[in-house]
């Protein structure tokens, strides 16, 4: 007996779809094209972690010990900047590059503590929803619909407001207020997933509900909540840095990305550096993370490899 | 109540081991606003059948007749609309979801579609394996997957593997295997080999055959296709748009059947028998109804060829034509004219 | 097609009801708005007056209720609380530049987005297809107002073509209006492009393909339409990120819109106000989301059915 190994593509429904065939040749330098961004999107994360987990390591200086005789010195690559602060200090002589990497510190964190706060939320109740239907499935639907009918940016504020500013309540706020994307592809595709036949097998097995949901179907939506998961990192980050700009966020003296932009902003016309560095920063981790996101979903989920 | 009929129905000697009473399966069709039930699916529409111990029954029809619903609805995976399942005795419907689940270990399906039916991100170990472990608790799981694997004929190493990783008939001695694992009393394969090449479905049936020997399970053996069931059953029913039409013994059946459906059926099966007797009168015209509208009368009428007025206005009763050989059709039995 | 459009009116009732309780909740409720506002030294008594005069002490759900009927019988939104003067007034004045800034930034966003999806699907792996790839990459990347920032920085202070900030004139619009397009320009052209991938592998077009037919006129009669439904589904969706948008690039550019009101109202506890504004967003994005529905079940009829 051989055993056969089989594409499995021909079988994803969608994935067999004909279009303009351009030459093999670009095919492949297409793919490796693709592949390449992936690899450079893992790069930037793994610094980006890199500097998150080692941060008082990475670091040069203490982000937050001030030294007002060398306020406002430039980076190094520009005149009169000096290696001993290569980045430069902002308004009150910390040290730029510092700040910097204790900032990817609280991004990351909010970042994936927020995430990670929808995901459990919204996959719960996308599984509870599409796999029992009925009541429960109507309450989540119309749960869903009014959490995007509320403007996002202001039930953040607001959550933020009202929870007082923290680290925990900004995550909590972002996390509370962005599960809705999680529920709804969790329901959709629990839906799906529960007219299966290996749904049915396990159901006429004796396996009971919760063993089937969180085991049989559950394991079928990981790649997919992995993918949105990874972006939503991204946009989570890229919230957060729009909060602690706004002062709602994470409080000074904390070396936060948006409150480094915040506070850089007041010197834009004379020290420009001073809020396009932590800028760069936000684009080069978010880059990064929706770059490895991409890659995810070509390698996941072979329906979207060619859209 | 229930009790006296688990003691009047005790398992033991010829007592049957399935019996379905009048069963009914109609799926409403949801229409407009408040999603009112616009109309019905008669999918299943009151069949009535026993399997004994160790018996194999074959389930006969076309496709869209309902065969693949009585499968699942013996085991609740659709909420029945009428009837009874007795297995050992016990009222399928009328128990608690925990012992529902007790039950459904004891009755095992094997699915059409090996593809579709193991998940595809679980080793073969945990598709075989997770149920047995989780309602005996047995520590030492790995060595039943390991025996029924071997029974099934792949190798203790393949626990390990995918189910991508295997051939479609592979896969179906996988979904076999599963069932087998929970030394199941009675089986219920539902085309368990029309997704197979001709080549593999042989290979099959002889598995299942020579498992059925050696394991003793009873086995109703669900397929459209005729030659397979004349293999493998010792009894057969024959469906019709949610009924069951004809029911005898293999040979019975086989041999002088009762029904036009039946012998259309037959017909239309291609033989190899040297000097077959001529059996390609009956041809079916026309296309199934639709189990939405099903004809009046005899289900059959609007295709038989030999149908008669009678026939599109009475529903004909399933009678004893002869000893064992039961047929709902007014050709057969005592036929009112009031 | 009437049972669809009262179906989906009902649950856009319900979904704003809810909405607008859910914030009257936590603003009037959760939050303490006696001790935000009122000066540290206020006494039990000041507590007490300010409650009175704002009907605080009722119970929420009586509050709830009068503060609703007001709105939907008298338009009236209550009383700013910092103002002094009624919340309605100062939407009113807020909602015209904030239409403006959103109007203009999807018509931006629209005429780039179609014939770059368009040429980037017909044209893949050409100069144009990688290059929307890239624009998508950038664009979901950028903090939205650190693009503002940089903009001003460029066109406002270093090459003084564009004010950086205001909104007097129509020049006033231009950096405001590239920024909020930007955010939503990533996901238009990503729509367009996979909606016309889809319809060029279908067979219909295929056929017409076949048949000689000309192949500006098979883009134009079968594919343009067909790929244009994804982009009027998400339209809905679509306007509350785009209202997101409004209030960072309105806080970045010093636009007096809605969404600056809404930051500055919520940083000083101005509740009445914040309460309106959601009222307001939540209500557009709502209409919004209908008129998606509705006019997605118009193009495709299959849609009524599910």
């Amino acid at each position: 007996m051989t055993i056969r190994v089989e594409d499995t593509s021909d079988m994803v429904p969608g994935a067999g779809e004909v279009e303009k065939a351009p030459s093999k040749a670009y095919i492949i330098f297409r793919k490796m094209w693709h592949l390449r961004l992936g690899v450079f999107g893992l790069a930037l994360m793994a610094v980006l972690v890199i500097m998150a987990l080692f941060a008082p390591w990475v670091a040069t200086h203490d982000p937050l010990s001030q030294d007002i005789l060398e306020r406002l010195s430039p980076p190094a690559f520009m005149e009169g900047g000096s290696w001993e602060h290569w980045l430069g200090t902002d308004q009150l002589g910390r040290d730029v590059y510092s700040r910097i990497v204790h900032g990817a510190r609280i991004s990351l964190t909010v970042g994936v503590s927020a995430v990670f706060v929808s995901m459990v939320i919204g996959v719960i109740l996308g599984l509870f929803a599409g796999y029992f239907g009925g009541w429960i499935d109507s309450v989540v639907d119309f749960s869903v619909n009014a959490m995007l009918a509320f403007p996002f940016i202001l039930l953040a504020m607001t959550l933020v407001i009202v929870l007082g500013a923290s680290m925990q309540n900004i995550i909590l706020a972002l996390g509370l207020s962005n599960w809705p994307i999680f529920a709804r592809v969790a329901r959709i595709e629990t839906r799906k997933l529960r007219e299966q036949e290996f749904v049915i097998a396990a159901r006429a097995q004796g396996l009971n509900h919760y063993r089937i949901i969180f085991k049989h179907i559950l394991n079928n939506l990981a790649a997919a909540t992995l993918v949105i998961a990874t972006v939503e990192v991204a946009r989570s980050i890229i919230r957060e840095t729009f909060l602690s700009f706004l002062g709602l966020g994470i409080q000074p003296p904390t070396p936060s990305w948006g409150l480094m932009l915040a506070e850089g902003r007041d010197y834009i016309l004379t020290v420009w550096w001073l809020s396009t560095l932590p800028g760069v920063a936000i684009f080069l981790a978010c880059l990064g993370i929706n770059l490895v996101g991409d890659a995810l979903r070509d390698l996941l989920d072979p329906r979207m490899r060619k859209a | 109540m229930a009790v006296e009929e688990q003691e009047e129905r005790s398992p033991a000697g010829d007592a049957p081991v399935l019996d379905v009473r009048d069963l009914k399966m109609h799926f409403p069709l949801r229409a407009g606003l408040l999603k009112r039930v616009a109309n019905y699916v008669y999918a299943v529409d009151g069949v009535s059948f026993e399997i004994k111990p160790g018996e194999t029954l074959g389930l006969v029809g076309e496709s869209g007749c309902g065969k693949s619903t009585v499968g699942r609805v013996l085991l609740k995976l659709y909420e029945p609309t009428a009837g009874e399942v007795m297995f050992d005795g016990r009222n399928i419907f009328a128990v608690d979801e925990a012992e529902l689940n007790r039950i459904r270990q004891r009755i095992q399906i094997i699915f059409q579609d090996p593809f579709a039916s193991l998940n595809p991100r679980l080793r073969v170990k945990e598709l075989v394996g997770e149920a047995y472990r989780v309602h005996t608790g047995d520590k030492d799981w790995e060595k039943n997957v390991e025996q029924v694997l071997t029974k099934v004929g792949l190798q203790p190493e393949h626990m390990q593997r995918y189910p991508h990783e295997f051939s479609g008939g592979q896969r179906q001695r996988i979904g076999i295997a599963r069932a087998l694992a929970m030394s199941p009393k009675l089986i219920i394969a539902d085309e368990a080999v029309s997704a197979l090449d001709v080549s593999i479905q042989a290979q099959v049936i002889n598995l299942l055959d020579s498992l059925k020997e050696e394991f003793g399970f009873s086995f109703l053996f669900i397929s459209h296709d005729l030659s397979v069931v004349e293999h493998i059953a010792d009894r057969v029913a024959v469906m019709y748009l949610g009924k069951i039409v004809e029911m005898a013994s293999d040979k019975d059946l086989y041999q002088t059947p009762l029904h036009p459906y039946t012998e259309a059926l037959i017909a239309a099966v291609p033989r190899a028998e040297a000097g077959g007797r001529a059996r390609r009168k009956t041809i079916l015209r026309g296309d199934v109804p639709s189990p939405i509208n099903p004809p009046s009368g005899c289900r059959f009428h609007t295709r038989c060829p030999k149908a008669m007025d009678h026939c599109r206005v009475e529903e004909p009763p399933m009678i004893e034509a002869r000893p064992d050989h039961w047929v709902a059709c007014h050709l057969h039995g005592p036929m009112r004219h009031d | 097609m009437r049972t669809y459009i009262v179906h989906k009116l009902l649950h856009a009732i319900g979904v704003a009801l809810v909405v607008s309780f859910v914030s009257f909740f936590l603003l009037f409720y959760t939050a303490d708005p006696a001790s935000t506002l009122l000066p540290e030294n206020a006494d039990d008594q000041d507590i007490a007056r300010f409650e009175e005069q704002y009907g605080l002490n009722r119970p929420l759900i009586v509050q709830y209720g009068d503060y609703m009927g007001r709105v939907i019988f008298a338009g009236d939104f209550g009383v700013s609380w910092v103002a002094k003067v009624p919340a309605g007034d100062l939407i009113a004045a807020s909602l015209w530049p904030t239409l403006k800034l959103a109007i203009a930034a999807q018509i931006l966003a629209t005429l780039l987005a179609i014939p770059l999806g368009i040429i980037s699907a017909v044209k893949r792996y050409s100069i144009v297809d990688n290059l929307t790839i890239l624009v998508v990459l950038v664009g979901q990347a950028m903090p939205l107002f650190w693009l503002g920032i940089v903009l001003i920085v460029i066109f406002g202070v270093w090459l003084k073509w564009l004010p950086a900030s205001g909104s007097e004139t129509w020049l006033h619009l231009i950096l405001p209006a590239i920024t909020l397009a930007s955010f939503i320009l990533p996901l238009n052209m990503r729509l367009v492009r996979s909606g016309m991938l889809e319809v060029l592998s279908q067979d219909y077009i295929r056929t017409a393909r076949s048949k000689g037919v000309e192949e500006q006129s098979v883009l134009m009669r079968h594919a343009l339409r067909n790929a244009a439904i994804p982009l009027v589904t998400v339209s809905g969706i679509q306007f509350g990120a785009l209202l997101g948008g409004a209030v960072v690039t309105e806080t970045v550019f010093s636009w007096p819109g809605l969404g600056r009101l809404a930051v500055e109202s919520i940083q000083v506890g101005d509740f009445p106000v914040v309460q309106a504004i959601v009222i307001i967003f939540s209500g557009f994005t709502i209409l919004a989301n209908l008129a998606a529905d509705v006019g997605a079940a118009w193009i495709d009829p299959r849609i009524r059915f599910e």
